[in-house]
């Protein structure tokens, strides 16, 4: 799923409007970009992919409630901001940078510190490298 | 400590980092387009599990599950996606659009409390006690070079990837 969305987003047409928008929403707006619609079909891939998570985190766990989303909300935000926010690859690479840390971290100390270590880690990249570990250089304040 | 287990922590790792990579993205991509954090994609992702939990209890009294494993979790899947889609765009219609033109913290403040709406609503909806989902993945592990990975976790790297 990861690799098809990165394609979508790289390849198609819909894709490219996506960047687009991403870009410069007023300019893709005057190339004919209908950008809410992109905006909707943004929310609308993004959630699909939540949606298979969440089913493969209940079969894995076995064990659902309503608070679920929360904590792994905030993680997946950190990841996010790991790799670099607005950047495909950077999420991908944080979740999984993020996923092998947590771990890593359960087994040299005890297992309940490893949100300590996720959001120690989210603390360290804002402080050190605000841009994420793939983040691109803003040109100018967004 | 040996290697094996490092390798075993790193298979873990792998597992659960492919989840927040899937979550990651809708964090991301809602960012990259519109410079706002959608605070409400954890509940989207938790009404996800939920929808993938109905249908496949649904799916269970038709005894799908037992005939073709492989189509039951496609459904289950696919029911799920459309579910977390749906209403993300439904979030969307009514909780971010009408904020398009409105100050970057509105729309913050909006998903914040979006993300609180949809938690209390599971919770009335589908009652406050957690729900334990049908154990349905196939058990078993194979080994590779001493480490045993279990087909779910494989099965979750194939998916997310």
């Amino acid at each position: 799923m990861l690799v098809g969305l990165y394609l979508f987003v790289m390849k198609t047409k819909t894709g490219k409007a996506m960047r687009a928008v991403a870009e410069d929403k007023d300019t893709a707006a005057l190339m004919g970009i209908n950008v809410d619609r992109i905006i909707v079909t943004t929310f609308f891939l993004g959630s699909v992919l939540a949606g298979a998570g969440g089913v493969m985190v209940g079969m894995f766990y076995t064990q659902i409630n309503h608070m679920m989303g929360f904590v792994p909300g905030i993680k997946a935000f950190t990841a996010a901001v790991l790799g670099g926010i607005g950047n495909i690859p950077g999420a991908m690479l944080g979740g999984f940078f993020l996923g092998i840390a947590e771990t890593f971290a359960a087994q040299i100390m005890p297992a309940v510190y490893k949100d300590v270590v996720a959001f120690s880690l989210l603390v360290l990249i804002l402080i050190f490298r605000p841009t994420g570990l793939l983040g691109e250089v803003l040109g100018k304040e967004k | 400590m040996d290697l094996e287990v490092w390798a075993q922590q790193l298979i873990n790792g792998l597992t659960i980092g492919g989840v927040y990579a899937l979550i990651a993205l809708g964090y991301t991509m809602v960012y990259g387009i519109l410079f706002m954090i959608n605070f409400a994609h954890g509940e989207i992702f938790m009404v996800g599990a939920y929808a993938g939990f109905y249908s496949l209890t649904a799916l269970m009294a038709f005894d799908l599950v037992n005939s073709n494993l492989f189509l039951a979790l496609l459904i289950v899947f696919l029911v799920a996606m459309a579910a977390s889609a749906i209403l993300a765009v439904v979030v969307e219609r009514i909780a971010y659009r009408p904020l398009r033109r409105a100050p970057r913290l509105a729309p913050l403040i909006s998903a914040i409390g979006t993300s609180i709406f949809l938690q209390n609503a599971v919770m009335l909806l589908a009652g406050a006690r957690m729900k334990v989902y049908p154990d349905v993945h196939p058990e078993g592990r194979i080994f590779l070079g001493g480490i045993g990975i279990s087909y779910i976790r494989i099965i979750m790297v194939v998916i997310s990837v």
